[in-house]
């Protein structure tokens, strides 16, 4: 047998095992958003807690009203929650358009936190820890600067939070609001629905596991106290923080009714760039708490870590080894001698990967149609190929970060008028 | 019908009018003497228009010195070898001959104990005795006599090489016997051929090397080797599929020095795009008689000119070659008793026929990257020349074969993939169910939320994307 048989295998069985992995966390989050369907999310509460709703904003000039408006028209108690938000370090008119939004809304609780290059513009995770600093709720919620929540995610997701001592954290759905602009939009917005929304659904059915998004979340003030606050070194916060919530024994749920509607990238260099952080940010992640994979005290932790090797270790492996046998096979500088593998195989993955993805959609309102059942078979042979880059170049830039380390220069993403 | 630059017109012989100005010559072909006009018949007996006569049908028509004897006949072949009474090829019933002072011009029929040419000529007519159209034999005779009867010059039409190949020799061939057979043809000092079989896998096994050793011994005593086309049916496979095939074949014998120097290939290669496509590398071509004849004719006609190829046609086996009119293989089945082979080649060796070795035939081959090339000096590859000499292989006293691993993931990956078809027909009849259960959900949210939203004032708006938002 070549090396090239070897790879072959490998990746065959690391592609396949992945596949039915993902479905079985489809099948467990259809049943699970099924039976959510059938409710409209809420919680019955006796009193509700104060919430302090924090939003970290580095020049958000062109989305940052939309976003406070949106914030302040919750349905929640207008004198249980109080709006901060965390203008950091911003170089053009963020500060000036929040300043308005306090005048056109004097009797809201609205606070507005500028900060200089001496304590701010170190990243999301600096910015939460100084909105932290002068939060008053017991219970704290993030969105990030470009959402538009529907008014009563607030709600759903604290009653959530509150009737379940197990949990430590709620999520909520996010969705793309500009899924019209660009074809790359269109496979976020798909890939949001597909990962984010039924891949958590899924987890959270089968082993009670959500991770943090980095938005549309309430959790516990104690909590936050008791880990110390956000990582400032972690880029992405998110899952950071959703391991050490974990670690403490909490659960993290997702709840679907509680959606809030983002802006994603419509062009690739600022996809590229905001993706290449997030997996740098994972990366980060994993590496620090590998060491909890042989840890049975770490319990549930544990299998969320696993899934991200899964994820960042044989998947990528996989994809990078079938890529390059595949092109190095057409050039004619390998040769894959083993038998019995068949186009008939690969044809069913992702004839699998299809319909996997057409479920997810089939659960949202005009996202079910032969155009996206095209743009789904489109995105396997375009937009998933990204994703393997992505994760390269996030790999090499971790590796030159450790190696002369450097502190990485915070990408923010880019922001468009809708 | 191209030949010599002539044209051919197609008439019935029923309303022809018999006119023959401006033909060099007309062929009549018709089941019975009633077939033919009037007209005709009075052209054919005034004309001094050399007429080609096939079957028994016409000749009433032309001449008055006829015989005419029923009865079983059987037509032998001529293999122009003295005292040889050649095989029988065709027996039938039925026969009109010429008689008189004719010239024979071959083949034999023999009606009782007497003996007839199949094909003679008397004057402006030459009378082909007897077809059966069915027989590829016949239609071979028939050729040759066209042949012979068209070509406007003295002596015979030119005689074309022809290629004694020892046919379908596979690596596990026992060696010892194939030496015998080497060594049992050298004696007889006949040039031949030698075809091999495709392999695929498995190259670098010790059997594969002692075949190769016994290859690479041959060919530096001058044999030329073919390799056979992989054992599939065209219609059922891909043509990059097919190449890539070949291209693995090619250089499991390449590794070990041993050159084939042209492909066999069966002859509905030559009437199929694919089949085209995949001798393209090839100059040479041998080709064989092929059940599958049928299975890929995706092209009308034979556009292997385009190619540039140098075709070898397949002769008969049985030593009967006809026609001398392009190239020919004659193919000898090398898994036949060694007696049986030299017997067969000896016969061969005291016919007239002109042998010619492959090895001495100019060609070239294109395969993966290589490029490989025999001229008069020598064989190169890749523009190096390659040292044909013969030298012993070494081997290694423990070979690795691996073979049961490769075996096992063959037959697991095999076995996984029904499973894995199960798997795929269960997921998409389960995503199925589950879309419709949730295409039923998600409408009965859009009409509570209509419903919702006619009763009071809804904050949600539709943004400039068209997206729903609040």
């Amino acid at each position: 047998m070549s090396i090239a048989d070897y790879l072959t295998l490998f990746a065959m069985i690391s592609i396949w095992a992945l596949l039915v992995i993902n479905i079985m966390l489809s099948v467990g989050g259809f049943i699970y958003l099924y039976r959510m369907g059938k409710t409209d999310g809420h919680q019955h509460l006796e009193e509700y807690p104060f919430v302090s709703v924090m939003v970290p904003a580095h020049n958000e000039s062109v989305v940052i009203q939309r976003t406070v408006k949106a914030l302040l028209q919750f349905d929640y108690p207008e004198d249980r929650y109080e709006v901060i938000i965390i203008n950091d370090n911003s170089t053009d008119d963020t500060h000036e358009k929040l300043v308005e939004m306090q005048r056109e809304y004097p009797k809201r609780m609205l606070t507005v936190l500028s900060t200089d290059p001496s304590v701010g513009g170190k990243g999301k995770s600096n910015a939460l820890n100084i909105g932290y600093s002068i939060a008053k709720g017991s219970v704290i919620a993030i969105y990030d600067a470009d959402n538009t929540p529907e008014p009563q995610a607030l709600r759903i997701l604290v009653e959530n939070l509150m009737v379940d001592s197990s949990l430590g954290a709620v999520i909520g759905k996010f969705r793309t609001r500009n899924r019209n602009a660009s074809l790359l939009t269109r496979f976020v917005n798909i890939e949001t629905l597909a990962h984010q929304c039924m891949n958590q659904a899924g987890r959270w059915f089968f082993f009670k596991l959500c991770t943090i998004p980095g938005t549309n979340f309430v959790i516990h003030r104690h909590i936050i106290d008791e880990i110390g606050g956000w990582d400032p070194n972690a880029l992405s916060e998110d899952t950071e923080i959703s391991f050490r919530i974990y670690r403490m024994g909490y659960k993290i749920r997702m709840v679907p009714q509680a959606v809030t509607w983002e802006q994603e990238p419509y062009r690739l260099n600022i996809w590229f760039r905001q993706r290449t952080r997030w997996a740098m940010g994972n990366l980060y992640v994993l590496a620090n708490n590998f060491q909890y994979v042989f840890d049975k005290k770490a319990g549930l932790m544990r299998l969320d870590l696993i899934y991200y090797l899964l994820v960042y270790v044989l998947m990528l492996t996989a994809l990078v080894f079938s890529d390059l046998i595949f092109a190095l096979g057409i050039l004619g500088y390998s040769r894959v001698s083993l038998g019995g593998l068949s186009t008939l195989v690969w044809a069913l993955a992702c004839l699998l990967f299809e319909c996997n993805v057409m479920l997810t959609l089939s659960l949202e309102k005009n996202e079910f149609s032969a155009q996206s059942a095209l743009l789904v078979l489109l995105m396997l042979f375009t937009y998933a190929k990204l994703w393997v880059l992505v994760v390269l170049k996030a790999i090499y830039m971790s590796l030159k970060r450790k190696v002369t380390n450097s502190d990485f220069k915070w990408y923010k993403t880019e922001r468009s008028a809708d | 019908m191209l030949y010599m630059n002539l044209s051919a017109d197609y008439r019935s012989a029923r309303e022809d009018g018999g006119s023959f100005t401006g033909y060099s010559g007309i062929i009549v072909c018709v089941e019975d003497s009633g077939a033919v006009s009037d007209a005709l018949k009075e052209a054919m007996i005034s004309s001094r228009v050399p007429l080609f006569v096939i079957g028994q049908g016409t000749l009433p028509c032309v001449t008055e010195e006829y015989t005419y004897e029923k009865g079983t006949i059987v037509v032998r072949c001529d293999t122009g070898d003295e005292g040889s009474s050649g095989d029988i090829l065709v027996r039938g019933d039925g026969l009109t001959l010429l008689t008189g002072d004719t010239e024979a011009l071959g083949g034999l029929v023999f009606v009782g104990e007497k003996e007839y040419p199949l094909c003679q000529r008397l004057g402006n007519i030459t009378h082909f005795a007897y077809l059966d159209a069915s027989k590829p034999i016949m239609r071979t005779a028939l050729a040759s006599a066209l042949q012979k009867w068209m070509w406007p010059y003295e002596n015979a039409p030119t005689s074309y090489g022809q290629y004694i190949v020892l046919d379908s020799v596979y690596p596990f061939d026992d060696p010892a016997r194939l030496m015998e057979i080497t060594d049992a043809l050298d004696n007889v000092g006949i040039p031949y051929a030698l075809s091999v079989m495709p392999i695929y896998a498995n190259a670098s096994y010790p059997t594969m090397k002692r075949f190769c050793e016994y290859l690479r011994y041959v060919q530096s005593k001058g044999v030329g080797i073919l390799l056979h086309t992989p054992l599939v049916r065209l219609s059922e496979v891909e043509v990059d599929e097919l190449r890539m095939q070949i291209d693995i074949a090619y250089e499991a014998y390449s590794g070990y020095g041993v050159y084939p120097l042209a492909i066999q290939a069966s002859e509905n290669y030559l009437f199929s795009e694919k089949g085209l496509q995949a001798l393209a590398g090839f100059r040479t071509v041998f080709l064989f008689e092929s059940d599958d004849a049928l299975g890929e004719a995706t092209l009308t006609g034979n556009i292997a000119y385009r190619d540039g190829h140098q075709i070898v046609a397949a002769a008969y086996s049985d030593s009967t070659a006809f026609t001398s009119a392009y190239p020919q293989a004659l193919y000898v089945d090398s898994h036949l008793d060694v007696e049986t082979i030299l017997t067969m080649v000896k016969r061969l060796n005291t016919t007239k026929r002109t042998f010619k070795s492959l090895s001495q035939m100019n060609t070239s081959i294109y395969i993966g990257s290589d490029h490989i090339v025999r001229q008069t000096d020598g064989l190169y590859a890749n523009g190096n020349q390659v040292d044909l000499t013969y030298r012993p292989f070494t081997y290694e006293e423990n070979y690795s074969y691996d073979r049961g691993i490769v075996r096992y993931l063959t037959d697991q990956i095999e076995t996984s993939n029904q499973l894995i078809l199960v798997f795929v027909v269960i997921a998409c009849a389960a995503f199925v169910i589950m879309i419709v259960l949730s295409r039923r959900l998600t409408r009965r949210h859009l009409i509570l939320g209509a419903k919702k939203k006619h009763g009071k004032s809804h904050n949600e708006k539709t943004n400039d994307q068209g997206v729903s938002v609040p």
